[in-house]
């Protein structure tokens, strides 16, 4: 049985004296699936990313990425393995260029510049960016910008994708193309969301996060049908799931 | 407004007209040669600057620049220079003598002047940023060896500031719609909002910092430098270079003003 791509154990952070963000959180990513991570504001789902990447190191417990314990000397190999889509569009974006942007990964690792852009091109050309490759990211929509991110990720070939509310600030139709672009990615995924109709579309598997513990966890179907689950967690059964005469929220 | 101005202004430099054709070095070369010539002339020069005003003339017109938000933008800078520029009138003792026996302060030629100068080198800045997009220009500026941390500055200056002037807005906006009645906030209360906005920037160049971390940041950014010198850049180049020297070295206004004497009916 391969090695789950995360592995966390007792983790407990928090950013002052005396609060927990994280709360003794044991949480398992398996190999190849695309986890959705589900929770009321202020659940650490936002927390458990920044530990993630490593901004945040755990005060007590573990964290295994892929095969590796997350320390600071080991940060800059396992974020390599990693392609990270973060919640607001405009900071993951700071090149002059969308091509630029999404080719800044390769370059850092040290493919040659020919070979990261034309790779960068193939990429945008999948995503329908290859005419924006030359434009200054400010000036596209919050759909282009945001599959600008996930080219950002990509390109890094990532054995880990993490998606941090990845369909914030987008329009229905921008939501819908992001989605089947991600739809099919093999990779494995964990998918940090309030959109609970894309967690349902994509993931395989979900777990509730409240209080910086896991609530619940099992199949989508089964957790985000539960009225009763869902409103003792502050959340809402996703629309389509909803039976008729039954209330939504409690 | 003066926001509004700029990103108008630096919309249309992404445009497709002969001169954003061009090679952006040789229009950044060209904009530096005129710059040093008009602040290489002598402190009373005015009427000699004047040819210069023909390179961002030409360049707007060519690369139908919008007159609107350039004159905006232009006019920013414009108290600036005319503080900068006030106090020859009064400090400059020498005097000058028309030759209707007229005489007056030469302060008055150098503060001339210093308006001059400073609508030339503006106006030529405001030109060049019109008719070139500034991807393009930041890779003039690595073309010509430009300190890599001053091209990173720029280059996230650039891309934040916009954002920047995004949360001020908003934070305005806030304010505007609980205080319709007052056009302006109190002291009290502008003070709160502008340590409101500092925090917020400091937060927001917390995230740019994550996620240029998370993508292999190390201190440099690869920026692209590729971009085809064709004969048509180096003679735009050339020819501009060699007015601009012409119009320093030469006494063209004199020689202008005299055959403009010789006409029939001009004193």
């Amino acid at each position: 049985m391969p090695e789950p791509a995360i592995q966390i154990e007792k983790l407990t952070f928090g950013y002052h004296a005396g609060e927990k963000a994280l709360d003794a959180l044991d949480l398992e990513v398996r190999d190849g699936e695309c986890l959705g991570i589900v929770g009321p504001n202020g659940a650490g789902k936002t927390t458990l990313v920044l530990t993630l990447a490593g901004f945040c190191m755990p005060d007590s417990g573990s964290v295994r990425i892929l095969g590796q314990d997350l320390r600071r000397e080991n940060l800059a190999g396992i974020r390599a393995r990693m392609g990270f889509v973060l919640q607001n569009l405009d900071d993951q974006l700071f090149m002059p260029t969308v091509l630029e942007d999404v080719t800044i990964g390769p370059l850092k690792v040290g493919l040659p510049p020919a070979e990261a852009e034309a790779k960068a091109i193939h990429l945008l050309e999948r995503m329908g960016l290859a005419p924006l490759a030359n434009e200054f990211p400010g000036h596209l929509s919050a759909g282009q910008k945001r599959l600008s991110t996930l080219a950002t990720a990509l390109i890094q070939d990532p054995e880990l994708l993490i998606l941090d509310e990845p369909t914030l600030y987008l329009d229905p139709y921008a939501r819908r193309i992001f989605i089947e672009q991600v739809r099919p990615l093999p990779h494995t995924r964990l998918v940090i969301s309030h959109d609970l109709e894309m967690v349902l579309e994509l993931c395989t598997r979900i777990v509730i996060l409240d209080h910086g513990r896991i609530a619940a966890a099992g199949l989508p179907n089964a957790l985000l049908a539960d009225p009763a689950l869902m409103a003792a967690h502050r959340l809402e059964v996703p629309h389509s799931l909803r039976r008729p005469n039954a209330t939504a929220m409690h | 407004m003066s926001c509004h101005a700029a990103l108008e202004l630096d919309h249309h430099g992404r445009g497709a007209s002969p001169v954003h054709g061009l090679d952006p070095l040789a229009k950044l070369l060209a904009a530096a040669g005129v710059t040093l010539a008009a602040i290489s002339f002598p402190k009373h020069a005015t009427g000699e600057l004047l040819p210069l005003f023909l390179f961002p003339a030409l360049l707007m017109a060519l690369g139908q620049v919008p007159l609107r938000p350039f004159f905006r933008l232009l006019l920013i800078g414009l108290p600036f220079a005319v503080m900068a520029g006030v106090w020859n009138i009064f400090l400059d003792p020498a005097r000058v003598r028309l030759p209707s026996g007229v005489e007056f302060s030469a302060g008055w030629l150098s503060f001339l002047s210093i308006l001059l100068r400073y609508l030339l080198t503006a106006g030529t800045v405001l030109a060049l940023i019109g008719t070139t997009s500034f991807p393009r220009l930041l890779q003039a500026f690595i073309r010509l060896h430009a300190p890599h941390a001053f091209v990173q500055l720029l280059n996230l200056l650039y891309r934040y500031i916009f954002v920047l002037t995004e949360e001020g807005r908003a934070l305005t906006h806030a304010w505007q719609l609980r205080c319709p009645q007052r056009r302006l906030p109190d002291p009290a209360v502008a003070a709160g909002l502008a340590g409101n906005l500092f925090l917020r920037t400091e937060a927001r160049s917390r995230r740019i910092y994550r996620a240029m971390t998370l993508r292999g940041y190390d201190g440099t950014l690869p920026f692209r430098t590729h971009e085809g010198w064709t004969r048509r850049d180096l003679l735009f180049l050339l020819l501009v270079l060699a007015a601009t020297a012409a119009v320093r070295l030469l006494p063209l206004t004199q020689w202008l003003g005299g055959a403009a004497l010789k006409f029939p009916g001009v004193q």
